[in-house]
Parts: structure tokens; sequence; C-alpha cells
């Protein structure tokens, strides 16, 4: 004898027909002799056949003519649409690695600036001029030239003929 | 079993995995023949899912709208009328997840402003009668929107849509025993509810 809680799992199945032949002969004759489950079987039955009579929802009236200006409105070739879509993201790829070449390279591998020193590329015309010369030096990566070699530099004068000049008068 | 003039109607026209096929084949009055059988069932299934007219109409046409740009996608390995749920209760279910995300209303809302809308078709002469079995529609319909979405779901499907199990299990995408263990509860649920009403 089936017990009423598996009788109520199985009723669905059992007013569908979608039972085997044992589990349906188990619940009618269970059904034969429980009130409560023959009740709620009945009650099953009646909700059921309310549910399938349930009124259709009817669409507006302006349903078709709203679909169709949809369509008619949409871009006409959803690969195409795709394919921009592809485009974009490649272009943003390419800009976002571009821009990040661009930071690491301003952070790290430009060369930081000491102080009294200017670096070779803030004055390009001085310094090719300096490296036209015969005796200048390479144009090594990362080699400064001094802003203030000229001026630091003792100059190569003969200080005796100066004191004569400015004494003798 | 009864031939009706109906079923002859019906076996005449063409089914709808061969309309799917010519509209695949860019025959268009088959995309429109295929609006013209699913709109009602598909409305009626996701306005008694959502409870929101105007919601529930822009999802059947968001439907459409994707069978329309997507028909390729479809295979005849599954049935049209399958493919076409699943895509509607998918979009139905995506509105209930905004809505609970949004918190501005409540899935158990009772439908008091949505029913206004509801085009029931005059099958009676008899006003008092008609009234009457409005009022129990109304109550039915209480009833279901109290259960939680997967409950609603497989019951509309089931015993409003008579969807088989199978299909159903197609469409929610869950297992055949889970649906029938889902309909099942649904049912029992939806009888302590309306036990004043039987």
């Amino acid at each position: 004898m089936m017990l009423c809680d598996k009788v109520k799992s199985l009723l669905s199945a059992f007013l569908e027909n979608d039972l085997s032949h044992e589990e349906s002969e188990q619940i009618s004759q269970h059904l034969s002799n429980c009130n409560d489950c023959r009740e709620v079987f009945n009650d099953a039955q009646i909700i059921r056949n309310r549910l399938l009579q349930l009124p259709s929802v009817t669409p507006s009236a302006d349903f078709d003519r709203l679909l169709r200006q949809r369509i008619q409105n949409s871009p006409n070739d959803s690969g195409l649409k795709f394919s921009t879509r592809s485009i974009t993201y490649s272009l943003s790829g390419i800009g976002l690695i571009a821009a990040s070449y661009f930071i690491i390279g301003t952070l790290f591998l430009t060369p930081k600036a000491k102080p009294g020193y200017a670096p070779v590329h803030q004055t390009p015309v001085m310094s090719k001029q300096v490296n036209t010369s015969p005796t200048a030096q390479p144009d090594l990566p990362g080699t400064y030239v001094a802003e203030d070699t000229v001026k630091s530099k003792k100059a190569n004068i003969d200080q005796s003929r100066i004191n004569l000049v400015n004494e003798n008068k | 079993m009864t031939f009706t003039e109906d079923d002859f109607k019906r076996s005449q026209e063409p089914s709808d995995e061969e309309l799917i096929a010519r509209f695949q084949n860019e025959d268009m009055y088959a995309f429109d023949l295929l609006v013209k059988r699913y709109k009602e069932p598909l409305l009626g299934f996701v306005y008694r899912f959502i409870m929101d007219r105007q919601e529930s109409e822009d999802i059947v046409q968001e439907t459409f709208y994707r069978l329309f740009k997507n028909k390729h996608y479809y295979k005849e390995v599954a049935r049209f009328s399958t493919w076409i749920y699943t895509i509607a209760s998918n979009l139905a279910k995506t509105e209930l997840r905004k809505r609970r995300r949004r918190n501005l209303f409540s899935i158990h809302q009772s439908p008091t402003n949505e029913e206004k809308d509801f085009e029931i078709p005059d099958t009676s002469n008899d006003p008092e009668r008609e009234t009457n079995t409005n009022i129990t529609d109304k109550i039915i319909q209480s009833a279901i929107n109290k259960l939680s979405p997967k409950f609603r779901e497989v019951i509309l499907l089931r015993d409003v849509q008579e969807f088989s199990y199978e299909e159903i299990s197609e469409i929610v995408g869950i297992p055949l025993g889970t649906v029938k263990s889902r309909v099942n509860r649904a049912r029992l649920r939806l009888q302590e509810d309306l036990k004043h009403l039987i």
C-alpha cells in the first residue's frame, strides 16, 4: 500500500496517464481507500481543466505594424554589424597597446634630466653642430653634453700677459 | 479519436518546420505565417509569466525580431515551437531578473492594473456568466502569480500552453525529472491556494 505523500507526488503523472501500469493500479487502489488523497486528486483535475480554459491574450492592433517597422529600421546585415564591431574592438586594442608602449617608454626608457644638464635632443641644432666637428665624439645614446661645459672649463690664457698690460698702465 | 474540421485544416497547412525552412530560403510570406501562428500563444505565455502587458508585447516583438535576424541558427534537430518558446522564455526571465535587481516591482505583485488590458474573447451572450468567468480567471491568474518564477514557468508551459514534459525540459533547460516534479508541486500549491474556488 502506497503512502499518501508518495501518492501526492505522483498525482500529476497519474492525472496524465504517465505512469506504469503497476504504479497506476497502486494509486487507483489508494484513492479508493483514502478520502484525503481522493479529494486532492479531484481538485487537481478541476484546477487543470480551469487552467486549460484560461482565455488567450490578444496582441494589440498595431503589433504587426510595429514589428514590420522594427525589422525595416534594423541594420540590413547583421554580419556587417559584427565586423564593424570587430574593427572597433581591434582599433581600440591597437590604441591601448600603443598607449601602453608610450607610457612605458616615457617612464622607463627616457633618461632623467640631471640638474644643470640638458639632454641632447632638447638642443638638436647645437648637438648637430657639435657632432659635425671632426673631433666630436660619436653621438652615443645616453650621453650628455654639459650645458655649462664651456663656462666651467678654465680658459687657456696667459695670466702674466694680462697682468702686464694692466699694471703697466 | 475523432478527426475534426480544424484537424483537417491543420493537416493541409504547412508545418512550422516547413515554414522556417522556407523562411531560411528568404520566403518572407513564411515568416508572416509564423508570426501569425505564434504571436498570440507567445503573448499569452509571456504575459501570464511576467504580468506586464506592454513589456510582454515588447518581449514577443523582440522574439520575432530575433527569429528574423537569426533564422539560420535554427536547426531541425529541435521543434520550431520549443526553439521560439526558448527565446521568449529567456527574454521573459531576463526581464524578471532586471525587475528584481531594480527592485521596482514585486514578482508577486497583484495584477490589478495590468488586467485592464486583458482582452478576453466574447464566447458567451450571458453577461452574468461572462463576469463570473472573468472573476474566476483573475483569481486563477492571481494564484499563478504567487508561484515562484520557476514553478510558474513550468505550469504555464504544461497546463496553459500544453507542451509535453520533454518539450518543457528543452525549453527551460532542466532535466525531465525536475520538470515533472516542479509541475506536480506547482499544481499542489495552486490547489491549496484555490481551494475556496473549488
